[in-house]
């Protein structure tokens, strides 16, 4: 009897101390080891729609005969079977789903919508059913042997924003979507009398749909309980979403109102919304399932590329708990945020609110998010408003893996690891090396060849882009990374090369270019960008995001800015903890995830290992330019911008200038 | 007594609410800055005594501030009070239609600081001097002087001219004997008052040279501590908020007692 009661009693204590540390821990640290940068399935090119069941991956390609080709693939990527659909051309497929045995389509043809089973055993196709009040399907489900549908077909309407009672400015745009279901077995269709229904899921046990009314705007709805409407606006519109896990949680694309990564929330609004991958915005995802943990996108990279790719993310019941981080920042980043699988609440603010914000020891926020060109980045570090990262799992692992001038910037003078980069970048002439050869163009480290040789190329061609604004900063960086002075021969002899051979009305810019590299290399019959990318000559490209998206043309290279001394300028974007935050630990576990994660991940020229980014001639020119560079903070521009500008125009001689700029600097760098 | 005692609370009651917020928001401010001043960094916070202070009054820039805020002082705060008492005493006892025109004299401290900036480098041309800061200063701060000379010489009994008149006297000696002395007050506060806002004149100064850095000689205190906060250097801020208390709160002791001395 006694040794009962102890038993109990230690069970008992057991499942206090389970439920103890389960309640206490937080997201960030229940996400460690997940992969943020997602699994590309590679042998499955060219994908329209996917759709997963029972871990069984099924997509729809395009035939060289337009036909819709359905292929199958196992969890690994590896393919199952290809099968063409010979009757049905892929453009008309707007929707997939699939059964025990069967695999549905949606097929849209003119105005009629209709849908078609493929016997998953014969592989034969049939038409099932035609729907005649909708015009074209964007959605099917099934469950309990229903097929749900989601199409237009009602009639649209114009409906004013309106202001719901949390304060937020509602707007609903009606497209005449119909909601029903057609019964495989009764071979029965139903039209649901649900208004504006935006798009659906179905989930284990039940099937909900996002729809909208003037009541209280957006809201999930149980088709088993229609009198439960669960209100929640923090998505907006959304193009799809798919449950997963067994608390309502679900994953969600194409949101009107979060441009995050593929983010992830419960139905209602106890959660905020977290995301998943760190490499893919859910604006550039056109399709979403879910098998299990896992989440698969069917994405493309930008919003230009052509070429899309199905990543597969995982997914976890965990990654709800916790506090959000919240990051501040006085910039917008290009880069692309990191998720680590937690919230993270960006607030923007400006400078001034920001120097505020970090002054006065505000804990109410965790991280501040800078880059090396911004005013207060190396206050941050001088001033010693960080936490010290040295005791961070993976952070100093990271840190070796990176090239060393990253290293040695992210270390104050007391050894202390004040900052975690993110991204590194690096202005560099992108340039088509066959194009250039004949037009006899090459890119000197000279800077007054190099000027010519853009003022030639200007004067030959149209084809050629380079930034005047982003050059003449670089050079001014460049001059200053050797020391503390514009009265220098180098600085005297940059300037007045700059108002000579660097003028304006020579070089203009066009956006054409880099947006030709991007779409061309897909679509190489672009009646616009095909023919730009043809005669391309080079471009300005300073972000590496931009950069990385190219890397793979095997037409084009890079070559740096010129310089007078033997390193190239970078801006690194990075991360600081703030010490005084009132979720420092969460913060602490937040920034273990991602050292960890970037570790192996981060491509964006941070690691020294090259054989993260590939083998061609760009990359390897890339490589180089980013191995051997050097982080400089930023000064003020109001340092030496006005004053070049004035001599620019005449307005003070050479002399002038270098003494004004260098006024100016000495009371910046000695005030 | 008891009536005496309770109308005695009564004022300390209705004194409280400024007390409090005096307290709030000035005095413990300055008790938080002046701590500040005293340790090594907000984030560390090691004590380090006056080595701030010793670090700030040796920094040249600081010293060019102070310099050019002190000159400020100097040169444009005597010509703004005689300026104004002039103008005052020119609409008060002058041509009766000049006293139309005293309108004219409030009007810049209504007009927004942007638009007095953006006519005065029309005016001057960018020109990169200190005077356009100094006749700034001056014009935007003379309605204020006339406002408060003006109501001086109105609280003048008339009675007074009256007897010194029969005594002989004529205007001049009207003004310098009677009009002046009496209103010692006046002008020891207008001083005051117009010192305090030679320190506020950084507004008006970046909008007219449009940099955080303008020429050394308009390189005044509040630019000093504006660069140093947008640095996130709270501790020279600190420093120079506190030197800068002190040199105000010296500069109001000797008005003080300028005033006792003309009193007595």
């Amino acid at each position: 009897m006694l040794e009962l009661r102890i038993r109990t009693a230690c069970v008992l204590v057991l499942c206090i101390c389970l439920c103890f540390f389960g309640g206490c821990s937080k997201g960030a640290s229940d996400t460690k080891g997940l992969d943020y940068t997602g699994f590309i399935y590679e042998n499955a090119n060219n994908a329209a729609l996917i759709f997963c069941f029972n871990e069984t991956l099924y997509s729809l390609s395009s035939a060289e005969n337009g036909n819709g080709v359905i292929s199958a693939f196992n969890m690994n990527g590896e393919v199952l079977f290809t099968e063409e659909l010979p009757e049905l051309e892929c453009y008309n497929v707007k929707y997939m789903c699939a059964a025990s045995n069967s695999v549905y389509l949606a097929v849209s043809i003119g105005e009629t919508a209709s849908i078609y089973e493929m016997d998953l055993n014969s592989k034969f196709v049939t038409k099932l059913i035609e729907i005649p009040n909708a015009k074209s399907l964007s959605k099917i489900g099934c469950a309990d042997g229903r097929i749900f549908w989601l199409g237009t077909g009602g009639e649209i309407e114009y409906v004013p924003p309106f202001k719901a009672k949390s304060g937020e400015i509602i707007y609903y745009e009606n497209m005449g979507m119909i909601f029903g279901w057609y019964d495989i077995e009764k071979n029965s269709l139903t039209q649901s009398d649900i208004k504006n229904p935006v798009t659906f899921a179905v989930s284990e046990n039940a099937v909900f749909v996002y729809a909208y009314d003037e009541a209280g705007g957006y809201f999930f709805y149980n088709l088993d309980s229609p009198d439960d409407k669960i209100y929640t606006n923090k998505l907006g519109s959304i193009t799809s979403f798919e449950f997963y896990g067994k608390d309502n949680e679900i994953a969600f694309i194409g949101s009107s109102a979060y441009e995050g990564t593929l983010p992830i929330t419960r139905i209602d609004d106890t959660s905020g919304i977290i995301k998943v991958s760190n490499n893919i915005y859910s604006f550039f995802a056109s399709d979403l399932c879910v098998c299990g943990n896992y989440a698969f996108v069917l994405t493309a990279d930008n919003s230009l590329s052509y070429e899309k790719h199905i990543k597969r993310f995982q997914l976890s019941e965990q990654l709800l708990s916790g506090e959000p981080i919240k990051i501040i920042s006085s910039q917008y980043f290009s880069e692309i945020p990191f998720a680590a699988g937690v919230e993270t609440q960006f607030n923007r603010l400006s400078d001034d609110g920001f120097s505020l914000t970090v002054l006065s020891l505000d804990s109410n926020y965790d991280l501040a998010m800078i880059n090396s060109a911004q005013l207060f980045s190396n206050d941050i570090r001088t001033k010693g408003a960080f936490y010290p990262l040295n005791d961070i799992a993976g952070v100093q692992e990271y840190l070796d893996s990176c090239f060393p001038y990253i290293k040695e910037a992210a270390s104050d003078e007391d050894g202390n690891i004040w900052m975690l980069p993110i991204s590194i970048d690096i202005p560099v002439i992108v340039y088509n090396a066959e194009n250039c050869l004949k037009n006899n163009i090459s890119f000197s480290s000279d800077m007054s060849d190099f000027l010519d040789m853009v003022n030639y190329s200007y004067s030959n061609s149209e084809y050629c882009d380079c930034n005047r604004y982003e050059l003449i900063n670089y050079a001014f960086y460049q001059c200053l990374s050797s020391g503390n002075s514009f009265n220098t021969d180098e600085f005297r002899k940059t300037a007045l090369l700059l108002k000579e051979k660097c003028t304006p009305e020579i070089f203009t810019l066009n956006f054409d270019l880099y947006s030709s590299l991007i779409t061309a290399q897909g679509d190489a019959n672009d009646l616009y960008y095909g023919k730009i990318y043809k005669d391309f000559l080079f471009t300005f490209i300073s972000d590496s995001a931009l950069q990385l998206n190219i890397i793979n043309d095997a037409n084009l290279r890079a070559a740096a800015l010129p310089k007078e001394n033997n390193e190239n300028i970078a801006v690194c974007t990075f991360l600081c903890v703030n010490p005084y935050s009132e979720h420092l630990e969460e913060a602490i576990d937040y920034i273990e995830s991602v050292a960890q994660n970037y570790n192996q991940k981060n491509k964006s020229f941070v690691l020294s290992d090259k054989t993260m980014y590939g083998s061609g001639a760009l990359s390897e020119d890339l490589y180089d330019i980013y191995k051997n560079a050097k982080i400089v903070f930023a000064i003020p521009d109001e340092v030496f911008n006005n004053d070049f500008a004035k001599y620019l125009s005449s307005e003070i001689t050479i002399d002038e200038f270098i003494s004004e700029a260098d006024r100016k600097l000495s009371a910046y760098l000695n005030e | 007594m008891k009536k005496h005692l309770k109308y005695n609370t009564k004022c300390k009651l209705c004194l409280l609410p400024s007390l409090i917020g005096t307290v709030v928001f000035f005095v413990i401010p300055y008790i938080r800055v002046l701590y500040y001043s005293l340790i090594d960094n907000q984030f560390r916070r090691t004590f380090v005594g006056f080595e701030n202070y010793v670090d700030t009054l040796q920094n040249d820039y600081f010293r060019l501030a102070l310099k050019n805020s002190l000159l400020l002082i100097i040169i444009c705060v005597p010509a703004l009070i005689v300026l104004s008492l002039a103008v005052s005493l020119v609409l008060s006892y002058g041509i009766k239609w000049v006293r139309k025109t005293r309108f004219a004299f409030v009007l810049p401290m209504v007009i927004p600081t942007a638009s007095i900036v953006a006519i005065w480098r029309s005016v001057f041309e960018n020109d990169a001097s200190i005077l356009p800061i100094y006749l700034m200063f001056i014009w935007k701060n003379t309605g204020i002087c006339v406002v408060l000379f003006t109501a001086a010489f109105t609280a003048i009994e008339q009675t007074v001219y009256e007897a010194a008149s029969l005594d002989g006297a004529n205007s001049f000696v009207l003004h310098t004997k009677i009009t002046i002395p009496m209103i010692v007050p006046t002008i020891l506060f207008a001083s005051l008052l117009s010192i305090v806002n030679s320190f506020k004149i950084f507004k008006e100064s970046y909008l007219y040279y449009g940099t955080n850095y303008p020429p050394d000689h308009s390189y005044t205190l509040q630019y000093y501590m504006n660069n140093n906060f947008l640095k996130l250097d709270y501790q020279s801020l600190a420093t120079s908020a506190i030197l800068t208390s002190i040199i105000v709160f010296l500069i109001v002791i000797c008005g003080i007692a300028v005033q006792r001395r003309y009193r007595q």
